[in-house]
């Protein structure tokens, strides 16, 4: 499971506000470094960032 | 009043002086500047050597095949393969970057070859980064499976020992890539000035 689809597990509603992400509201990074996908930044105004712990509970795929 | 250097075995060259000369004093430079190298003026008559050229590099992705990049997320373009690189200012082995050794503006072009797969209209994005962060980008908004060119280009002052830049993409697609080869997924700049 990605980040993108952790992210989307975590807030279902998330999957029908892709501009958010498109336009860095919430910005899903990779730096092609090895270290995988990551959050540049967060600023959904409602939804609170996503703690370690509820993606640590999803499978992560990088 | 024109200076006349006489060759020494025959012609010569003059330095004149327009017909209402005003009173002006350029100083030369103490030395014979570098190849290249044109004289300046700061305004006060001081002449200083200076460059009329600076950094240019070409770089895009090796290969003949795709690369993925996960939905949704912006991923830097793996350029790991230079068409030239005037300063060695471009890395191409670690972080696919252009860090110019040279202060100035530069014009910074990136192309990404794109695919993406969709039942519903989807958003596809390149843009050139910054110093880590977005500076300007190219979005195209199209429905269903698709393909083609994402092209940004602009205009970035960069001091010559820190800024960087760097091309990423993003789409929120199912299963997006890139095409890989030197026309297709490219990232090029060149110095412009001071």
């Amino acid at each position: 499971m990605t980040l993108y689809e952790q992210i989307t597990a975590i807030y279902p509603e998330l999957a029908d506000q892709q501009q958010l992400f498109m336009d860095g509201t919430i910005a899903l990074q990779n730096d092609s470094d090895g270290k995988g996908d990551y959050i540049r930044s967060w600023n959904h105004p409602t939804l609170p960032e996503p703690t370690p712990e509820q993606l640590a509970a999803l499978e992560v795929t990088p | 009043m024109t200076l006349r250097l006489n060759g020494s075995t025959s012609g010569y060259t003059e330095i004149d002086a327009p017909a209402v000369a005003g009173s002006n004093t350029l100083v030369l430079p103490t030395g014979n500047g570098s190849s290249g190298q044109v004289l300046s003026t700061n305004g006060s008559g001081a002449l200083s050597w200076v460059d009329i050229t600076g950094p240019r590099f070409r770089a895009y992705k090796s290969g003949s095949s795709t690369t993925s990049v996960t939905t949704s997320t912006f991923t830097k373009i793996i350029l790991d393969t230079e068409d030239f690189d005037t300063a060695s200012c471009f890395d191409s082995t670690t972080n696919y970057r252009f860090t110019p050794n040279k202060a100035g503006y530069y014009l910074i072009i990136g192309s990404v070859f794109t695919n993406w797969t969709g039942s519903q209209y989807t958003n596809s994005t390149v843009g050139i980064y910054k110093n880590g962060s977005i500076y300007a980008r190219n979005q195209h908004y199209v429905s269903g499976t698709d393909y083609g060119s994402l092209n940004v280009k602009d205009i970035l002052y960069m001091n010559g020992t820190t800024d960087y830049a760097e091309l990423y993409y993003i789409s929120n697609a199912t299963g997006p890539t890139y095409d890989q080869g030197s026309t297709n997924t490219f990232f090029s700049g060149s110095w412009l000035g001071v």
